[in-house]
């Protein structure tokens, strides 16, 4: 039922050109004898509809793309930049001449940096819209169903299964998390230099060839499995169950996307859970990059409560100072978003009540892949003092959020908002972080550090993560961390040989596979 | 007596001729006649409707109902994390009906007329 209908849902490409306005004025000539639009002025930005799709090199086809020049585009970036860039304040307006269409894009940033040193803006950047439009596979993956990480991408590769989703050929065939990568059609994975076998495998484009993979399972034995392509349709929220602790009922599950999916099957654990009586409740966050922020809402008040949160804002999307009121993107009112006690029409029906915990606790099990939209839901419960705790890494740190944009083939991401919670706090561009002492600024959380682990299933109460956070429930203890823990040694360079395969090193090497993107290389990388 | 059959007849001929156009009327919810074009067509007009650059419709859209809904996709960066994790946008819903000879598309709570596109009735869902 589920899946019929989603194949109800369709994409609606995100270029948002329309939005941008304009296009309608004539090219500006750089040879008048006045200021031409197209001359540089320091401090001076006209409106960007001025320039918008005066290209260079206009597409042919069904494009809305005029002939212009490198300097119209260059001078669009320019002021839609200074428009809607949430820190436009903090971008220096270069003379754009010398600088290629790229170039002048990627340095219209701020350089300033998080309170750990990072840079404030990680998230600026382009694609070719082609491009852009390809990796959005129709919203539907092309793949196995089974979530893939990658430990080490090049040699000795290492790849594991992390879960797989639920009538896939994956699970059909019996993979399992903890499931390590051996061969693909006999060629070493961790050693071939067949790039184009493992990425034609792991990120499959077509659905008209099977691979057989050759996995290791966590006890050490070998088995080999024939699987062909095939599209992929996600169930975000899984492995639904109450733990009975001597202290109590836990409920758990774990919610790996805010995608439309999940509407429905939020409501469908939290009423389970409801049901049978629990009185804490552990979500597991730990693959939820995010997506549609409405759910973190609705999942927020199903933890929470009426109570706890009318007449609450769960979050507040602020832009840049230009643009108090009114989203410049859409054009409409910015209003807090509160908590979502019923169904908004994404699986469910519009207006659907929502069942609830009235919980005052919950822990979250994150780990760097914990991002956006999950993210949120850590910072809106908190927000209205709902008491988080947090097991596992430090979250990814994107109180952000943008809306792509389309212009002359290109499609350009820059920071245009900030979430605030109702406490008016969002600043955790670093993440996240829990701590056994946490100190009170807003980013460190109670909790403990726990490496992810691949030894056990998800929602096995013996899973470190969750194990861990059983524990700390009733004695506030974590577990000693491994020495080979990524974020305890931060910047010191791992022993591979010290490496287990339960251990999952956080730093930027480890790449999660999404079947999209070819990332097997041969060498490092970074 | 005639003239009994003779006014029977025409009262139920005015009463059908005023049924069948009663019914052409009606805005009947409908799906979408099989064909490229038609498909290809409905992304264009629903792309002008919705002021998108461009619109994508599944190949099975409004083939067994008459609604879809559309939303931007998520996309993911090499790192595996989805870019616009933050999504405030909900999806579109878009119903098809068909009134008399045309189609119609109803997005919120607004018709708009489709040109060029065949579509047809369906019972009520």
């Amino acid at each position: 039922m589920k899946l019929c209908h989603f194949s109800l849902i369709s994409i609606l490409t995100l270029s948002v050109s329309a939005c941008g306005g304009g296009g309608s004025s004539e090219p500006q000539s750089e040879s008048n004898n006045e200021t031409s639009p197209l001359t540089w002025q320091l401090g001076q930005f006209l409106a960007a509809s001025t320039f918008k799709d005066y290209c260079a090199k206009p597409r042919t086809g069904n494009f809305p793309d005029k002939q212009g020049t490198e300097q119209h585009e260059k001078m669009w970036l320019r002021s839609w930049n200074d428009n809607t860039y949430l820190w436009y304040k903090e971008v220096t307006d270069k003379n754009p001449a010398p600088f290629s269409v790229k170039d002048y894009f990627a340095q219209l940033k701020t350089t300033a940096q998080t309170p750990s040193g990072n840079p404030k803006d990680n998230f600026h950047f382009s694609r070719s819209t082609e491009e852009w439009k390809r990796l959005s596979q129709g919203g539907v993956s092309l793949g196995y169903g089974a979530e893939i990480t990658l430990i080490r991408r090049s040699p000795p590769r290492k790849a594991v299964v992390a879960f797989t989703e639920p009538n896939t050929p994956a699970s059909n065939k019996g993979l399992a998390r903890g499931d390590e990568i051996v061969a693909i059609n006999g060629a070493d994975f961790a050693t071939s230099n067949d790039l184009n076998l493992l990425n034609s495998a792991l990120f499959p484009s077509k659905d008209d060839t099977e691979y057989n993979f050759t996995l290791r399972r966590v006890n050490g034995s070998e088995y080999t499995v024939t699987m062909t392509p095939t599209q992929i349709t996600s169930a975000p929220v899984q492995n639904v169950k109450t733990i009975e602790t001597d202290s109590g009922k836990v409920g758990y599950f774990t919610f790996n996307g805010h995608i439309q999916p999940a509407e429905s099957q939020l409501k469908s654990a939290i009423d389970q859970l409801a049901n049978e009586n629990v009185s804490d409740l552990v979500v597991d966050l730990r693959y939820n990059g995010g997506g549609f922020l409405i759910l973190a809402s609705q999942l927020a008040y199903m933890v929470a409560g009426s109570e706890n949160t009318q007449n609450k804002t769960f979050e507040l999307n602020e832009f840049n100072d230009k643009h108090p009121t009114v989203n410049p993107v859409t054009g409409e009112p910015i209003r807090p978003l509160g908590f979502a006690n019923t169904g908004v029409g994404l699986t469910l029906d519009r207006g659907t009540p929502l069942p609830s915990l009235n919980l005052n606790r919950v822990f979250v099990l994150t780990t760097d892949s914990t991002c956006s939209a999950s993210e949120a839901f850590i910072n809106g419960l908190r927000g209205i003092d709902i008491e988080v705790v947090q097991i596992g890494g430090k979250t990814c740190g994107k109180p952000y959020g943008f809306y792509a944009q389309d212009n002359c083939g290109e499609t350009y991401f820059t920071i245009q908002f900030k979430g605030s919670n109702h406490k008016g706090f969002g600043d955790y561009s670093d993440g996240f972080e829990p701590s056994q002492s946490p100190v009170q600024n807003g980013t460190q959380i109670a909790g403990c550090l726990v490496d992810d682990d691949y030894s056990h299933a998800l929602g096995d109460k013996n899973e470190a993560m969750l194990k861990a956070a059983l524990n700390y429930r009733t004695d506030k203890l974590c577990p000693s961390l491994p020495s080979s823990f990524g974020y305890a040694n931060q910047g010191i360079q791992l022993d591979e040989s010290d490496e287990k395969l339960a251990v999952k090193n956080p730093n930027k090497d480890f790449l999660k596979l999404v079947l999209q993107n070819k990332i097997i290389t041969t060498s490092m990388a970074n | 007596m005639k003239l009994n059959i003779t006014l029977i007849v025409i009262i139920s001929v005015v009463c059908l001729s005023s049924c069948l156009l009663a019914q052409e009327d009606k805005i009947a919810p409908a799906v979408l006649e099989h064909d490229q074009q038609n498909h290809d067509q409905l992304e264009i007009q629903l792309a002008k409707l919705l002021k998108r650059s461009e619109v994508k419709v599944n190949p099975d859209a409004f083939t067994s109902t008459n609604r879809i809904k559309l939303s931007r996709p998520f996309f993911r960066n090499e790192n595996g994390q989805i870019i616009d994790g933050r999504s405030t946008e909900l999806p579109i819903e878009v119903h098809l009906y068909k009134k008399g000879e045309k189609c119609l598309v109803k997005i919120e709570e607004s018709f708009y007329p489709l040109s060029n596109i065949l579509c047809k009735a369906i019972p009520p869902q």
